[in-house]
């Protein structure tokens, strides 16, 4: 049920761009992350003009992607509105230089996330001499979201059927007693999992 | 000037849309600043890392336990808390309560891959700003919730308020590096102090009122686990339970001292300045009813032979508690105590008598 809130659902599909190696694409999201940042806004633009066209041709639902954009777009519009009330007009070039920048980052990470599995990019990362114990506590953390999740969601419904999240005082009540309940949760799976592990051979 | 407050409430409005805790947006850092920001929280992943080795050398449930701590740490910061103010929904940081629990560099480290998961996978922060998210969130958010908590139980403040205040402590921190991080990077032909200050007051809105609420969620939830599972947090090194025995001997240490406070003024009282009942009153009594007080017959007044007379019953009472203290105070350990005859024993002792005196063979 969770697995629609990530981005890596489309990076399951078949198609070009999941079939190329996640190192090869690692490479280019970095190079062209930088060309973003040094390159003007027209660079800018064209950058996150053709990913997002990319995604779409992927089929990626345009609602999913609009959804995705609506806090860079939010933080675009804050900067200009900011340069705009200290310095004026004159601000408004900076000001739409620094959302180019913004959005064409964040439509490229949306390209690389949509085409590239958690897996095959922590994998990737480690041949990229990041050290294995990131990458295995990286891997353990995404692993387990989902299923904190789901315990996460349990709880809440079972609050949110007790009522309680009416009024503001017991919603932060229950807010605390969810977190709780997160971490008593996490702490037992932890165990269970060391456990598991090292009846399967691992030494750490 | 009507214009520019205009433009200020737009501001102020359009922050207070879902803030997405106090994630800078992709992109929005320049290179250079990017740059300095990863240089600036490398260090501490780098240690983080190191520890994190070291320890899975020894446990071979760290790696598993951060895991879990990261996705905890992420599910919170997505958790969407009413900000009554804003009228909308904001989310917390997370990173103060994974401080409490795991210490700063292992809640820094964590932070480092729960920022990056929501980078790719939510559009949460991003990769060129991951490492002055890792600053403000991770190390600042870290540090500062486990120093206010460290040192606020310290002073023996309990656990939940202390709690309470290293959330609110954590939020707030990040939230002033955040606009710190932004006013640095987005300086144009404006002053630094003028765009800090703006972008300070704009965040205000939300941000003032979510550090309440930070606080609050991560004093329930040490109040939660404290209440549920006491040892967890023991195991974190969070509390230290102390044992009954541990209590006992403090309370026994307490009255010690008590007893040895009351020696001068029984001092005292010898040299005349407090008179006791049996003088004040009782003596005084028989006196006027013609009965005099007779001698001791084992007169302890002399020199300093009452104190020896009480050196030796203390010492005699101390051995004697010594030989027993463990059966008396802790239940645990095996004990010398003389034991009572259970009734069943009883019984059958009673049922052997009775079956002597009437000569019954079973």
């Amino acid at each position: 049920m969770f697995s629609e809130t990530f981005s890596d659902i489309y990076a399951k599909r078949d198609n070009r761009l999941t079939r190329m190696d996640a190192r090869v694409k690692v490479v280019l999201a970095v190079v062209l992350l930088l060309l973003n940042l040094w390159g003007g806004t027209a660079l800018s633009l064209f950058i996150s003009a053709s990913s997002l066209l990319t995604l779409i041709y992927l089929r990626v639902p345009a609602k999913t992607l609009l959804i995705r954009l609506v806090e860079p777009f939010a933080v675009a519009g804050v900067v200009i509105l900011v340069k705009l009330y200290l310095i004026g007009w004159s601000g408004l070039p900076e000001g739409l230089m620094i959302a180019s920048r913004i959005l064409g980052a964040v439509s490229l990470i949306l390209l690389l996330s949509m085409t590239t599995p958690v897996d095959a990019l922590l994998k990737a990362l480690s041949w990229f001499r990041v050290p294995r114990t990131w990458t295995d506590v990286a891997l353990l953390t995404y692993r387990y979201i989902f299923v904190l999740l789901e315990d996460a969601y349990v709880v809440y419904s079972a609050q949110r059927v007790r009522l309680g999240y009416l009024g503001i005082g017991r919603s932060f009540q229950s807010v605390g007693t969810l977190a709780g309940a997160i971490v008593i949760r996490a702490y037992d799976q932890a165990m269970a999992t060391s456990q598991a592990m090292r009846l399967r051979g691992y030494i750490g | 000037m009507i214009k520019k407050i205009m433009i200020l409430l737009v501001v102020i409005a359009l922050s207070t849309t879902p803030a997405y805790a106090m994630h800078l947006s992709e992109g929005i850092l320049p290179m250079k600043w990017a740059v300095i920001w990863y240089l600036v929280a490398l260090p501490f992943v780098a240690y983080g890392i190191y520890k994190v080795k070291n320890l899975s050398k020894e446990d071979i449930t760290i790696k598993p336990m951060l895991g879990m701590m990261g996705a905890a740490v992420f599910i919170i910061s997505c958790m969407p808390v009413p900000v009554p103010t804003a009228g909308t929904c904001s989310h917390p940081c997370g990173t103060g309560m994974a401080a409490i629990l795991i210490g700063p560099v292992l809640s820094t480290f964590v932070a480092s891959i729960a920022l990056l998961i929501q980078a790719l996978f939510l559009a949460h922060g991003g990769i060129t700003t991951w490492g002055a998210d890792i600053v403000s969130m991770g190390i600042v958010g870290s540090f500062s919730a486990y120093l206010t908590f460290k040192g606020l139980r310290k002073t023996g403040l309990g656990l939940v308020p202390a709690a309470f205040a290293a959330g609110v402590i954590s939020d707030w921190a990040t939230y002033a590096t955040t606009s710190f991080e932004l006013a640095s990077a987005l300086q144009g032909k404006e002053s630094f102090l003028n765009l800090f200050s703006t972008i300070l007051i704009a965040f205000i809105p939300t941000q003032l009122p979510l550090g309440l609420l930070e606080g609050a969620m991560t004093a329930g939830m040490v109040a939660f686990v404290m209440k549920r599972r006491p040892e967890i947090l023991e195991t974190l090194g969070v509390i230290k339970m102390q044992s009954a025995k541990c209590k006992m001997q403090s309370v026994v240490g307490t009255l010690l001292l008590i007893a040895v406070a009351i020696v001068p003024l029984a001092a005292s009282a010898e040299e005349g300045k407090w008179t006791g009942v049996d003088e004040s009153v009782v003596e005084k009594v028989a006196k006027e009813h013609g009965r005099e007080a007779w001698e001791p017959f084992i007169n302890t007044d002399q020199g300093d032979l009452l104190l020896f007379v009480f050196l030796i019953g203390g010492a005699i009472g101390g051995f004697v508690m010594g030989y027993y203290w463990r059966g008396l105070f802790d239940s645990t350990q095996k004990t010398n105590l003389p034991q009572r005859r259970g009734d069943a024993e009883k019984l059958t002792e009673l049922s052997d008598l009775h079956n002597e005196k009437h000569k019954i063979s079973v």
